[in-house]
């Protein structure tokens, strides 16, 4: 019973190794368990799924300044090469 | 006959600069922390497009290709701020988020968001901007790089020279970090 028990501490490092790629099956279950009976991990998972994709849609949801000056910029530097 | 295909070509770009480069910096903005070294970035990148330009054979949309430059400028921009040893000499203490016994610690567990109304999005997205810039260099680095690398964990350590055990310890500080700086923010908002 021991090794199913995980902490808050390594409940929340499994959950963000989750978000990259499947978790071997021990660990998933492991987490699966532990989340089922701690709501402060199963709030942790939720925020945390939503802060991914808020960092993911970041700069799509801000107006568009105009960037003409840059854009002559850029047109200029690249003038200077072949 | 090269000279006038060279012309074409530079036409051609130049469009690509005026149709795109709102796009990118729009993009570059939000992931570095200074506004002069996303335009920096974005040049950069354009730069590198203008001098590769010959490896792009249309087998992609320019809006595509660009936008993967960019992402490799910007990759590189974190990987040196990681690996700069001023950055590192600011590592923060980690806060005592956990007990002993390795359990959320009074005042720090993660709590539901009470969240609604029209504007929630952009309010979220306002709060975790001003989150990101709270956090330590290096901690930020380690979070930009999960979305610029998308999230090929394996490609990240090697990116920054570390293991993946170091990894996920630091990754999973920082967006501990980050969550509760959020969390604080929709309280005092709500209080408003
Ligand atoms: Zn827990």
């Amino acid at each position: 019973m021991q090794t199913l028990m995980l902490s808050c501490r390594k409940a929340a490092e499994l959950t963000e190794r989750q978000s990259f790629a499947p978790l071997p099956a021990v660990q998933g279950f492991q987490l699966w368990m532990h989340t089922r009976i701690c709501a402060g991990c199963q709030a942790y998972q939720r925020q945390s799924k939503r802060i991914d994709l808020l960092l993911e849609q970041r700069g799509t949801e801000t107006a568009l300044r105009p960037t003409g000056p840059m854009e002559e910029r850029i047109i200029a530097a690249i003038s200077c090469k072949n | 006959m090269p000279i006038a295909y060279h012309t074409v070509e530079k036409r051609e770009f130049n469009e690509w600069v005026h149709a795109h480069t709102g796009d990118l910096l729009r993009y570059a903005k939000t992931r570095v922390r200074e506004e002069a070294e996303a335009e920096d970035l974005v040049q950069s990148a354009f730069v590198a497009a203008w001098e590769g330009r010959k490896k792009y054979a249309q087998q992609s949309s320019p809006r595509t290709w660009l936008f993967s430059i960019l992402k490799n400028k910007i990759a590189d921009h974190w990987r040196k701020a990681y690996r700069d040893p001023v950055v590192h000499g600011q590592e923060p203490v980690d806060a005592d988020f956990f007990g002993d016994n390795g359990r959320w610690a009074p005042g720090h567990i993660p709590a539901e968001w009470g969240l609604g109304g029209p504007d929630q999005a952009e309010q979220m997205h306002r709060f975790l901007a001003d989150c990101l810039r709270l956090l330590p260099s290096h901690w930020r680095a380690v979070v930009e790089m999960k979305f610029l690398k998308d999230k090929d964990a394996e490609l990240i350590c090697q990116e920054l020279g570390i293991s993946a055990t170091n990894y996920w310890q630091q990754i999973h500080r920082a967006k501990v970090r980050l969550r509760e700086c959020i969390s604080t923010k929709i309280t005092k908002d709500n209080h408003h």
